[in-house]
C-alpha cells in the first residue's frame, strides 16, 4: 500500500468526497442521493395516505392542522458504483516513471476516496492477460473503506503488457455496467485506432466520466534526434522520422493539437479531461487538477 | 545568343541526380517508442507522405536545382555576337640555357623564372594571346598563341632546362616576327641575361620587358679543353685546360682528370676574380678513350664543372701530295708530325687509301672522293670558270678559324689569283676585296680547303705562317678529329657507305634510333645534354663528346640591363604591373556558401 500511496496523501484522501452531479441510480444502498424514496433523515415529499402505508411514517401534526393523513417521504441514500479503466497495455510501461505506476497511483487513489465514501468499486484493466484474470476478479465491486488494503495489494500485482484495444475495452464495460456511475478512464489514449467509439458508448450510459490522459515525458519532448525509423511498443509498425531540435516545436504543437482534440471531444459529451505528466508528483494531479476538474472535493 | 560549348548542356543530365538524392532514403537508426500515434501526427502535419509530395515546396532544393541549371548553362559558354577589342598579343621567352640551372636561387634561377612566368599568365586576361618560345640553344615554339591558360600551364610545366648555351637574339628575332603588325604587343624575356649575341640586335620599336633572375653566384667553370699531341715527349698526351671565374671573389677547387674512367692526375687551382687559369696536364695514352676533367667544389652551377674529350690512340695521317713540283709545299707536308707523305704526279684512283690529297695546281680527271686541300685548281662541279685576278690585296681573314690558329698574312703578297666565286657551303676565310683568297667547308660529309692562288706566286711560302697553315690544314682535314662538339650543335660524321640504322646513347643512358643518310653520313641533331654519347652501327661503335665550354655560360652573374644593339639598353623589370581578377576568389567564397547551406540544411533537419 505504501508503495503506492503514502500516508500522508491517504489521510488527505480520506477528507474527499466524490461528487456525482447525477442521483445514484443504484439498487444498493449507501451514502448516496438518489431519486428513489426510502429511509434516511433527508426530507424528500408528502404523500396522501393510502391503506397499508405504514402509519409510523404519518406526519401527525400535519393531521392535526388540515384533518388529512399524510405520509412523509425521505429520500433514500444509495450506493455510487465507480468504474475505474486502467490502461495497462505495454505502451503504459513507457517513460522514466511509468506512466502505468502513475495510472495505477491514481486508481488507488480513486479507489480509496470512492471506499471511504461506501461506494462500490471496479477496477477494469484493459488488456488482460489469463494471469490476470483472477485478479482482475478480485478488483470488481470492491466495497467498504477496509477492502482497501487487499484493493491495494491487488492494484500493484497488475502489470503492463500487450496490445490495448481502448474502444472495445470500454464498450465492454459499459455493457457490464447494471446502473450508470462515475467512470474514470486512465491511460495514453494512444490508441491507433481512436478512442472516440469508447468514450462514445460509455457516454451512452449515462455514466458521468472523468479522462486522465497521462503521457512521459519522452512523449511530450523527445530527446532522440537524427534519421529514426520509431517502432511501436504495442503493434509493432514502423514509422520513418527525420528528427532535430530545430522540429521540436512543430512536435510540441502536433502533441498539442492531438490532447486538444481529445480535450474537445470530451468537452462535447460532458466528459471531463485532465492531461498529466508521469513525472510529476501524483499530489498535484489528486489534489488539485482533479479536485478544480470537479472529480471530488 | 549562341554558345561555344553546346555540348555542356549534356550535364543538365544531373538535375535529376539531385531529386534522386531528395527522394533516396537515409540510413536510419531504429528505436523503440511507446507508440507511434504521435509520430504519426507529427508527420502528418510537417510534411506529406506520397514521394513527389515530398518536393513540394522544398525550396532548398528549388534553389538547388536553379544553381545548378545555372551552373550547367555557364558551362555552355554563352556569348552575344558583339565586337570586342582585342586583347594583348604576348611573347614570353624563357631562357632554357645551362646558365639557369643555377641554384643562387631556390630551387633554381629556371624554377624561379617559371614561377614569374606563371605569374604573368595568371594574370592574364580572357581575350589575351600568350606565345611561350624556350631559348637555348635553338628557339622552340613550346606553346603557340593562345588564351587558354591551362595550356600554358601544362607546357610550361613540362620546360626543362638543357645544357646548351645561351642563344637569345634567334629567340628575340622571333618574336619580333611574331609581333610585327600587330598592335598591343608585349614581349617578356625570363632570363639572367648571359647571352652573347644580344648586340648584334637593335631594339627599335619592340616592347621588351626583360624578367632578371638570379643574382651573383660564386661559380668556376671549365672554359676550354683540348688535348694534343705532346709537342716534345712522343707517345705522350697533353691536356690544355681553361678554368674562368667570372665571380669577383677569388675561388680555389682541386681538379681531377680522369681517363677511360681512371684518375691520372689531380691538381689544385686557384683562380683570382674575374679571372681563368690555365692548367696543362700531361698523360700517356694507349688506346682510344675519354678524358673526363671534374672540378670539385660545391658552387652554383654543376654543368660546367665537368668536360670530356675524346682522344683516339695517335696513328699516323696519310697523305697524298699531287703536284708537278713544289718544295715548299712537300717540305711544310713532311715536317707536320705523325704525317705519312706520298708524292704523285697525276692522280689515277678516285679513292686514293689517304686520309686526305693535296692537289697541287694539278687538275686531276675525277675529283677525289674524300677530303682535298686544292691549291690554284677547282672542281667543275663546284666553281663556274673564271678569270684571274692580278695583284690582288689582302685585305681580311677570319682568325678565329681553326685552320688560321696563329697564322698571320700581314706581309703576304699574292701576285695572282683566281677569280671564282665559291659555293655557299664553302666559306671564304681570307679575302680580298674581289674575290675570297682561302675557303674551306664541308660537303656531304667532305672537308675542302680551297686556296685559290699558286703559294709559289706569292711571298706566302717564304713566311712562318705558311707551315703553320698546312699543319693546321693536315689536322683540320685528318677526319679523326671531329670528335667533339659544343652542346647543341649537329653532330655529323661518315660512318658507312649506305643508309644504315644507327642506335645512339645518350650521356642519361638513354637510346635514340636513327639512321645514317643514303651516303652513309650520320647527323645527329639531338645534343642538348652535356657528356659522352655513343653510336652504334651494325657492330661498330663511335664516340663523341658534347661539351658546354662556354665563358658566357659559367659567367652566370646576372645581368641587371641587356645591351641590344649600339644603343638600345633593355633594364630588368622589377614588377610587372597586372590586373588581377578576383572572380576565382569569389566563385571559391560562392561554392563554400553552397556547402554550408547543405550542411545547415543537414543540421535543421537531423
Amino acid at each position: 500500500m505504501a508503495a503506492l500511496i503514502s500516508p500522508d496523501l491517504l489521510k488527505r484522501l480520506e477528507q474527499l468526497q466524490l461528487l456525482a452531479r447525477r442521483r445514484s441510480k443504484s439498487t444498493a444502498k449507501g451514502e448516496r442521493r438518489s431519486g428513489a424514496r426510502g429511509q434516511s433523515v433527508e426530507f424528500a415529499d408528502y404523500r396522501a395516505y393510502v391503506p397499508g402505508d405504514d402509519l409510523r411514517r404519518i406526519d401527525w401534526n400535519l393531521y392535526g392542522r388540515l384533518d388529512r393523513l399524510f405520509l412523509k417521504l425521505y429520500e433514500e441514500e444509495r450506493e455510487l458504483p465507480v468504474t475505474i479503466f486502467l490502461d495497462a497495455s505495454e505502451s503504459m510501461s513507457f517513460g522514466q516513471v511509468p506512466k502505468f505506476d502513475f495510472a495505477r497511483q491514481a486508481a488507488a487513489a480513486v479507489g480509496y476516496v470512492a471506499l471511504c465514501g461506501f461506494d462500490r468499486v471496479t477496477v477494469e484493466p484493459f488488456p488482460l492477460g489469463d494471469d490476470q484474470l483472477s485478479l482482475a476478479g478480485e478488483l470488481r465491486q470492491v466495497r467498504g473503506r477496509k477492502s482497501s488494503i487487499r484493493f491495494f495489494e491487488n492494484l500493484a500485482k497488475l502489470k503492463a503488457s500487450g496490445t490495448a484495444d481502448f474502444n472495445q475495452a470500454l464498450r465492454r464495460g459499459a455493457m457490464k455496467q447494471r446502473t450508470p456511475g462515475v467512470s474514470v478512464v486512465l491511460s495514453d489514449f494512444l490508441d491507433p485506432a481512436g478512442y472516440e467509439e469508447g468514450l462514445k458508448s460509455l457516454a451512452h450510459r449515462g455514466s458521468e466520466i472523468h479522462t486522465v490522459q497521462i503521457l512521459s515525458p519522452e512523449e511530450l519532448e523527445p530527446t532522440a534526434y537524427g534519421d529514426l525509423k520509431v517502432i511501436d511498443s504495442e503493434t509493432g509498425a514502423e514509422q520513418e522520422v527525420t528528427f532535430g531540435k530545430y522540429r521540436l516545436k512543430a512536435y510540441r504543437a502536433a502533441v498539442h493539437n492531438y490532447c486538444q482534440r481529445l480535450q474537445e471531444f470530451c468537452r462535447a459529451r460532458g466528459v471531463r479531461y485532465q492531461l498529466a505528466r508521469s513525472d510529476t508528483p501524483i499530489d498535484d494531479l489528486l489534489l488539485k487538477a482533479m479536485r478544480t476538474g470537479g472529480m471530488w472535493r | 545568343m549562341n554558345f561555344l560549348t553546346p555540348e555542356a548542356l549534356a550535364f543538365a543530365a544531373t538535375l535529376p541526380v539531385v531529386v534522386v538524392f531528395y527522394l533516396l532514403k537515409r540510413r536510419r537508426v531504429a528505436r523503440l517508442v511507446s507508440s507511434t500515434v504521435l509520430w504519426q501526427r507529427f508527420l502528418n502535419e510537417t510534411q506529406a507522405s506520397s514521394p513527389f509530395q515530398k518536393l513540394r515546396h522544398n525550396w532548398l532544393l528549388v534553389i538547388q536545382l536553379i544553381l545548378l541549371a545555372l551552373a550547367v548553362f555557364a558551362l555552355t559558354r554563352p556569348y552575344f555576337a558583339g565586337k570586342l577589342e582585342s586583347g594583348r598579343f604576348i611573347v614570353a621567352i624563357l631562357d632554357v640555357s645551362a646558365s639557369m640551372q643555377s641554384t643562387d636561387v631556390s630551387p633554381s634561377r629556371l624554377g624561379q623564372a617559371k614561377a614569374d612566368l606563371a605569374k604573368l599568365i595568371d594574370s592574364m586576361y580572357d581575350n589575351d594571346r600568350v606565345v611561350l618560345l624556350l631559348a637555348g640553344a635553338v628557339t622552340e615554339v613550346r606553346q603557340s598563341p593562345t588564351s587558354a591558360k591551362s595550356a600554358l600551364r601544362s607546357a610550361l610545366g613540362q620546360v626543362r632546362a638543357t645544357d646548351s648555351p645561351t642563344r637569345l637574339l634567334d629567340a628575340i628575332k622571333l618574336a619580333q616576327n611574331l609581333t610585327r603588325n600587330r598592335a598591343k604587343t608585349e614581349v617578356h624575356l625570363f632570363s639572367d641575361g648571359a647571352s652573347p649575341d644580344l648586340d648584334e640586335f637593335e631594339l627599335q620599336d619592340l616592347s621588351l620587358a626583360y624578367h632578371r633572375v638570379g643574382g651573383s653566384g660564386d661559380n668556376l667553370g671549365i672554359v676550354s679543353l683540348e688535348v694534343r699531341p705532346h709537342p716534345e715527349q712522343a707517345g705522350q698526351q697533353a691536356i690544355f685546360a681553361t678554368i674562368a671565374n667570372a665571380s669577383t671573389n677569388p675561388l680555389a677547387s682541386d681538379v681531377s682528370l680522369f681517363f677511360a674512367g681512371r684518375l691520372v692526375g689531380n691538381r689544385r687551382v686557384s683562380v683570382g676574380a674575374t679571372n681563368s687559369a690555365s692548367l696543362v696536364f700531361i698523360a700517356s695514352q694507349g688506346t682510344n678513350g675519354v678524358f673526363r676533367l671534374q672540378l670539385k667544389n660545391n658552387d652554383a652551377l654543376a654543368v660546367d664543372n665537368t668536360a670530356s674529350v675524346l682522344s683516339l690512340a695517335r696513328r699516323n695521317t696519310r697523305a697524298l701530295l699531287v703536284t708537278k713540283g713544289n718544295q715548299f709545299l712537300e717540305r711544310a707536308l713532311r715536317s707536320v708530325p705523325k704525317l705519312d707523305l706520298a708524292v704523285a704526279a697525276n692522280l689515277t684512283d678516285s679513292e686514293p687509301a689517304v686520309d686526305f690529297v693535296v692537289l697541287d695546281d694539278v687538275v686531276p680527271s675525277t675529283w677525289p672522293s674524300g677530303n682535298v686541300l686544292a691549291i690554284h685548281t677547282q672542281s667543275t662541279n663546284w666553281f663556274r670558270p673564271s678569270g684571274s685576278i692580278d695583284g690582288p690585296p689582302i685585305v681580311d681573314w677570319k682568325s678565329s678559324h681553326p685552320l688560321l690558329r696563329f697564322v698571320n698574312f700581314d706581309n703576304v703578297q699574292v701576285a695572282k689569283s683566281l677569280a671564282a666565286k665559291p659555293p655557299a657551303w664553302l666559306a671564304p676565310i681570307v679575302e680580298s676585296p674581289s674575290a675570297p683568297l682561302v675557303a674551306a667547308g664541308e660537303n656531304d660529309g667532305k672537308r675542302v680547303v680551297w686556296i685559290g692562288f699558286n703559294p709559289l706566286d706569292s711571298t706566302w711560302p717564304l713566311r712562318v705562317s705558311f707551315p703553320i697553315f698546312i699543319a693546321n690544314a693536315a689536322a683540320w682535314l685528318n677526319p679523326d678529329t671531329r670528335t667533339g662538339i659544343r652542346v647543341g650543335e649537329p653532330f655529323h660524321v661518315r660512318l658507312a657507305s649506305e643508309e644504315k640504322p644507327v642506335t645512339v646513347e645518350l650521356p642519361d643512358g638513354s637510346t635514340r634510333e636513327t639512321k645514317t643518310t643514303t651516303s652513309g653520313e650520320l647527323i645527329f641533331g639531338d645534343t642538348f645534354q652535356q657528356g659522352v654519347y655513343t653510336a652504334t652501327v651494325g657492330t661498330n661503335e663511335l664516340q663523341f663528346c658534347v661539351n658546354l665550354l662556354d665563358r658566357n655560360e659559367s659567367d652566370i652573374r646576372s645581368r641587371q640591363s641587356l645591351q641590344m644593339g649600339e644603343y638600345g639598353t633593355v633594364e630588368a623589370t622589377v614588377q610587372v604591373s597586372a590586373d588581377k581578377e578576383a572572380w576565382r576568389w569569389i566563385a571559391m567564397l560562392c561554392l563554400g556558401f553552397i556547402l554550408f547551406e547543405w550542411w545547415f540544411y543537414h543540421r535543421r533537419t537531423a
